[in-house]
């Protein structure tokens, strides 16, 4: 029968006919040999399906059949053609890019799983059965054995899941969510249906908590008392909800990350649920306004849009009735996999280090065409197809702008190419969006090294976007700090895919995020006037430096955080307090001082720049932290920002300063600024610490000609 | 997989490799095994059950026929039913 089939194959593969159906375990290695053999004299190749079918069963397609298939066919292909043994090195490389770049999903991935788990590649297993995880559960089904040693090597982080109904799917689900991420988490999870107690309660030790919302339970209502319970029930509900959120976010500090409902798609008025009070679209709404301000209020609350995270699902896909009445499960189980998938992305987005720099290549990225072959009048870019896709990408790259990211120009190109911008109608970017621009010949790992030095920030928080995946390949050998995301080649599918990296977006908007590429410009500006000045000293009278020094207040309490958290040069101490600690010291005035200096110049404004915690012992006081941007390092603000600091502490009655300098990888900068301040060594037996006092009438109060310091009368 | 469970007897493969996924429970299993026989054979897992059930053979249980499921020989009758 097999041999039969085969012998007409070519027909039967035009005409897609019973070859689909056939189940290919059943046929042995020479018969496959003889499917490909038939259709090469027909002068045909092994279609994908068909391969798909054949390799999934388990067999292997002779070199001559793969030439045109996906990587992730090939792969698994070889693996299949493997006997025993772990698999040669370079398989496990090109399925860790596969895990990477284009993720195995469906039978593909089961088959590829099993395979590895056979060849005893643990690892591979895992990351592949993750890596097609939720999209194919199953996959991570049949690695579960080894899945549970690789948990037992990853970080662990504690969390309290709590939920208004079951949480326990919810639960379960977070597990690979944040193992696909290099997270164990142990989802502790509380009784049934008591997120607004555990609010209230958390148990120590937990490092974050999770909770899930559900709109059965939180819109249920008894009808008993007609439109209004439906209104008046959710709003009790609500009511307790709020101050449960605002609680655990003032009282316990930890992180707290909760869902939006999900858009309703039975409503329960017709056509006028969505403006009726009792409508099921009325109170999701009221209940998504609510959390919307609760998470703009407080920086630890990460609120997950439930309808985004869901939005590849069916409608009947999400809920299950029959789960809800048997086990009060809201939400099935695709669809729990999908939020805690969600979940787990805000989780590591809260937690990676921001991208602050996009990098932006010019030909075929920014605009369609060669400028140097082309010409600036056939370059694509505006508002008809196929420019007008180019001209979204711009619009997306301003977007990023605006939230406060700096655009640098990294091109292979003549210097003329920069007239492009200012010159091309079409161009929705124009040269001064540019905080940095490279346009020459050399390499652009050379330029990136540069700019990041002019600018003062670390590679690390640079990303690379570039059409040519030659320089990708480039940037990422040469420097591997640099975020180097794959991009589509269609252009047209360009703006939506740089709207989804996730890495680009803002974990919170401060006021000085979304000026900071007024002040790289203003700074690019003053790095001119530096060039042109005869001395230091002109470029610093030259700069005409204000300092306006305040206390700290609520409004100011997210940008100090944030300075605390991002500085590692001019960071003494290395002391990272979050806004939950800052808001701790703002209630105890006489103990702890937290000053802070916001820094204006000729060319522009830089915001809050400088802050300090000085702590109150008696007539002594220590200095335990001290942080500058380095965007105004060497400009003398520390110097006068530590004399008002001294001058204030003294109105307090203090009569000496103790500082420490703890040295780590980045902060060598800062080893001598207690010295060359005036201050003296102090002994204190520590370790790991230099120390250094300030004695009031006995050392000079530090001051700087080139910085005129001001208090805030706020 | 299958040959590890080789005295559970009248007991269709599926269910058997069914059971070993979802419960991880590699013992012999019978026609009378029921959820006090089997550690993970809780609620939650009887939903993870019923959809490894419905997704294997095809089929879609209604709740009744979900809360009706008590045993081995109850999956089995429910095949039969749906004529799988």
């Amino acid at each position: 029968m097999i041999d039969a089939l085969i012998e007409v194959a070519p027909q039967l593969v035009r005409q897609r006919q019973l070859l689909p159906a056939f189940d290919w375990s059943k046929a042995n290695k020479q018969q496959i040999q003889r499917l490909v053999d038939r259709l090469a004299e027909a002068d045909m190749v092994v279609p994908a399906w068909l391969a798909r079918d054949i390799l999934v069963s388990g067999h292997s397609l002779p070199p001559t059949a793969t030439s045109a298939l996906s990587v992730e066919l090939l792969v698994l292909s070889r693996l299949n053609d493997m006997h025993s043994g772990r698999p040669v090195k370079e398989v496990l490389l090109e399925i860790s890019e596969l895990v990477m770049t284009l993720p195995p999903s469906g039978e593909i991935a089961v088959a590829m799983v099993r395979r590895l788990c056979e060849l005893d590649a643990s690892a591979e297993a895992c990351a592949v059965a993750l890596a097609a995880w939720p999209v194919t559960p199953q996959a991570l089904h049949h690695a579960r054995k080894v899945f549970a040693s690789h948990l037992q090597t990853l970080p662990v982080l504690k969390t309290r899941v709590a939920g208004f109904s079951t949480a326990s799917t919810f639960a379960r689900a977070l597990v690979p969510a944040f193992a696909k991420r290099g997270v164990r988490i142990e989802a502790d999870e509380a009784p049934f249906g008591s997120a607004i107690a555990e609010l209230h309660r958390l148990p120590p030790g937990t490092q974050a908590s999770l909770i899930l919302l559900d709109p059965q339970t939180l819109l249920e209502s008894s009808w008993r008392t007609g439109f209004d319970a439906a209104a008046s029930d959710l709003t009790a509900r609500l009511d307790a909800l709020e101050q449960a959120i605002a609680a655990h976010a003032t009282e316990t500090g930890a992180p707290l990350l909760i869902n939006t409902l999900p858009t309703v798609t039975k409503p329960s008025m017709g056509y006028m649920d969505s403006y009726h009070e009792a409508g099921l679209a009325m109170l999701t709404r009221r209940t998504n306004a609510a959390l919307s301000a609760l998470a703009g209020r407080f920086a630890n609350m990460t609120l997950i849009d439930t309808d985004v995270a869901l939005a590849r699902m069916p409608h009947e896909a999400r809920h299950d009735p029959r789960l809800w009445f048997y086990g009060r499960i809201a939400f099935a189980e695709p669809a729990v996999n999908e939020i805690a998938e969600a979940y787990s992305a805000a989780w590591a987005m809260r937690q990676a280090k921001p991208v602050k720099v996009i990098a932006i290549d010019f030909d075929n990225t920014l605009w369609g065409g060669v400028f140097g072959d082309d010409g600036i009048e056939r370059l694509q870019c505006g508002d008809d197809p196929p420019g007008n896709a180019f001209k979204a990408f711009q619009v997306e790259c301003l977007r990023l702008k605006a939230q406060g990211k700096l655009l640098i120009a990294l091109s292979k190109n003549n210097t003329d190419a920069l007239e492009i911008l200012d010159r091309h109608v079409g161009m929705a970017l124009r040269r001064d969006d540019f905080a940095a621009v490279a346009v020459n010949w050399q390499p652009k790992s050379d330029n990136i090294r540069r700019i990041a030095t002019d600018l003062n920030l670390g590679l690390d928080s640079f990303m690379f976007l570039d059409d040519s995946p030659h320089e990708r390949e480039a940037m990422r050998r040469l420097c591997p700090e640099v975020r180097v995301p794959e991009m589509p080649t269609d252009p047209a599918e360009r703006p939506r895919w740089l709207r989804g990296l996730t890495e680009t977006w803002p974990a919170r908007l401060t006021v000085e995020d979304i000026e900071r590429p007024a002040m790289y410009l203003a700074e690019r500006r003053a790095r001119e006037l530096k060039a042109t000045a005869a001395s230091y000293d002109d470029y610093l009278r030259g700069l005409e430096q204000q300092l306006t020094i305040e206390s700290l207040t609520a409004r100011t309490l997210p940008r100090v955080a944030q300075l605390h958290e991002r500085t590692n040069q001019f960071n003494p101490t290395t002391r990272r307090y979050t806004e939950a600690d800052l808001s701790a010291f703002l209630s105890r005035p006489k103990t702890t001082i937290v000053l802070l200096g916001t820094a204006d110049d000729r060319f522009g404004k830089h915001g809050i720049v400088i802050a300090a915690v000085a702590r109150l012992d008696g007539g002594t006081a220590y200095i335990d932290s001290l942080v500058m941007s380095c965007r105004v390092i060497a400009r003398q603000i520390e110097t006068a920002f530590l004399g008002a600091l001294i001058e204030a502490l003294c109105k307090q009655g203090i009569t000496e300063v103790v500082a420490g300098y703890r040295p780590t990888a980045k902060n060598e900068l800062v080893r001598d600024l207690y010295a060359s301040h005036g201050f003296l060594p102090l002994d204190t037996g520590e370790q790991d610490v230099r120390n250094w006092i300030w004695r009031v009438n006995q050392q000079p109060l530090p001051a700087s000609p080139f910085v005129t310091v001001q208090w805030s009368l706020r | 997989m299958m040959s590890a469970v080789a005295t559970s007897d009248g007991v269709r493969p599926e269910i058997i490799a069914i059971f070993a996924e979802v419960f991880e429970h590699e013992a012999p299993i019978s026609i009378a095994t029921s959820p006090g026989d089997v550690a993970r054979w809780d609620s939650l897992n009887h939903v993870a059950l019923v959809s490894m059930i419905e997704r294997t053979f095809g089929i879609g249980l209604s709740m009744d026929e979900m809360i009706e499921i008590q045993s081995v020989g109850d999956i089995q009758r429910l095949l039969a039913r749906h004529g799988v």
